[in-house]
């Protein structure tokens, strides 16, 4: 018998093999170890439906997001070249009515244009949650209006709190209640959604400890 | 798809490429959190972290370069910084020996979960059923025989080539020359 061929007896039958040595104790040891791991719940556990959606949708909105920024980027430049070619006259009075309309955009529009909308989902913890995050870039950070529905109001003594998720982890952009019903929620950012494309809200406990529960309510979508 | 196709797939970022990978390896992912973190929903995250966090760094996996041990180290490293996290929160537990603290399993323990996982999801259906029964449900080939309504002589065969093939897998984490 080679010592695969021992192997798999151990597996299959265990400590009731008759009358086999083990190899040698190391051995022994070894097939002891994955035996018992083949017992184990964690090894014939299902990862819980609907999260291939949910990472291919967070993929398709980074995509999304770094697409956005570039037509950006290349509609700033293209500008930029245009007005670099108009004669200097009609760029004078091009500038004079441009100057006039950003105050006139300053008064109406205080946050400037909306750049970017992220959708988000519930999750099993609240499945009829939805919500649809504003993203408004400023010169202090992104001003963030997340209109909520379907989220209860969180219980005393417990709170929601969104975040924004990137590879290089997880940044807060606020708190909230919802006890006044559907709304829309004010949220700022210092971290920008190229570098942190995932906005969630998780469910935390007023237990003075600033790590997030883990318990994700909401989550962004394409 | 093979190993290498699937890596090259994945490399693109594509999201087919994704859905391959994710296909082949969300089971071992999740089941390596699952033993980390001991909790379904956090285990649910780390797998989602995994995966996005993979597709990020596509482009620094060399061609060429095993995508198992890429992905099994992404996977571990989004677990344990979840653990990290879920270990500021306090318990509502009063210490009583040092027999209540629980620690992460170990990186060896781990690895062997992760080989045992792939190893499991290469069975058939049918072989993957029988064994499943026997060690995780802790039934006897008779009792599985009339839960699956077959003859006791197809579970034997099947439960034989089975733990052949998984020892074929495994045999390395067993130190045993093939």
């Amino acid at each position: 018998m080679t010592s695969q061929e021992w192997l798999a007896s151990y597996l299959e039958q265990g400590a009731q093999m008759p009358g086999m040595d083990a190899p040698d104790t190391a051995t022994a040891d070894a097939a002891r170890r994955l035996r018992g791991l083949l017992a184990a719940p964690e090894l014939w556990t299902e990862p819980p439906a609907g999260l291939l959606d949910q990472i291919t949708a967070s993929i398709t909105a980074s995509t999304a997001n770094v697409a956005t920024a570039a037509r950006t980027a290349r509609a700033a430049r293209k500008d930029s070249r245009r007005r670099a070619r108009m004669p200097r006259p009609a760029g004078a009075a091009a500038a004079a009515l441009l100057a006039a309309a950003a105050v006139v955009i300053g008064i109406v529009v205080t946050r400037g244009p909306v750049t970017t909308d992220v959708d988000l989902a519930g999750t099993r913890l609240a499945p009829a949650a939805t919500a649809v995050a504003k993203l408004h870039a400023t010169p202090s950070g992104l001003a963030i209006e997340l209109d909520v529905s379907g989220l209860p109001p969180s219980p005393p003594g417990s709170y929601y709190q969104a975040w924004m998720k990137g590879p290089h982890g997880l940044v807060t952009i606020g708190t909230f209640h919802m006890r006044g019903g559907p709304g829309t929620v004010e949220l700022w950012s210092a971290v920008s959604l190229a570098g942190y494309p995932t906005i969630t809200v998780t469910r935390e406990r007023e237990d003075g400890n600033p790590a997030s529960s883990g318990q994700v309510v909401l989550t962004s979508r394409p | 798809m093979d190993e290498d196709g699937l890596a090259d797939a994945f490399r693109t970022g594509d999201a087919d490429g994704v859905r391959a990978v994710y296909e082949r390896y969300s089971g071992p992912v999740f089941t390596i959190a699952l033993r980390i973190l001991g909790d379904r929903e956090l285990a649910a995250d780390a797998v989602q972290v995994t995966f996005l966090n993979a597709w990020r760094a596509c482009g620094s996996l060399d061609p060429g370069r095993p995508l198992a041990p890429w992905l099994f180290t992404i996977a571990r490293r989004a677990a344990i910084d979840l653990y990290r996290r879920r270990a500021h929160v306090p318990e509502p537990v009063e210490l009583q020996d040092e027999t209540t603290i629980t620690l992460p399993p170990s990186m060896e323990g781990i690895w062997e979960a992760w080989q045992i996982r792939i190893a499991l999801d290469m069975l058939t259906a049918e072989e993957r059923e029988v064994v499943r029964a026997q060690h995780f449900g802790g039934l006897t080939h008779a009792q599985i025989a009339k839960q699956l309504a077959v003859p006791v002589g197809t579970v034997k065969s099947r439960s034989h080539r089975a733990h052949r093939r998984l020892a074929s897998m495994l045999g390395h984490l067993a130190e045993v020359a093939a």
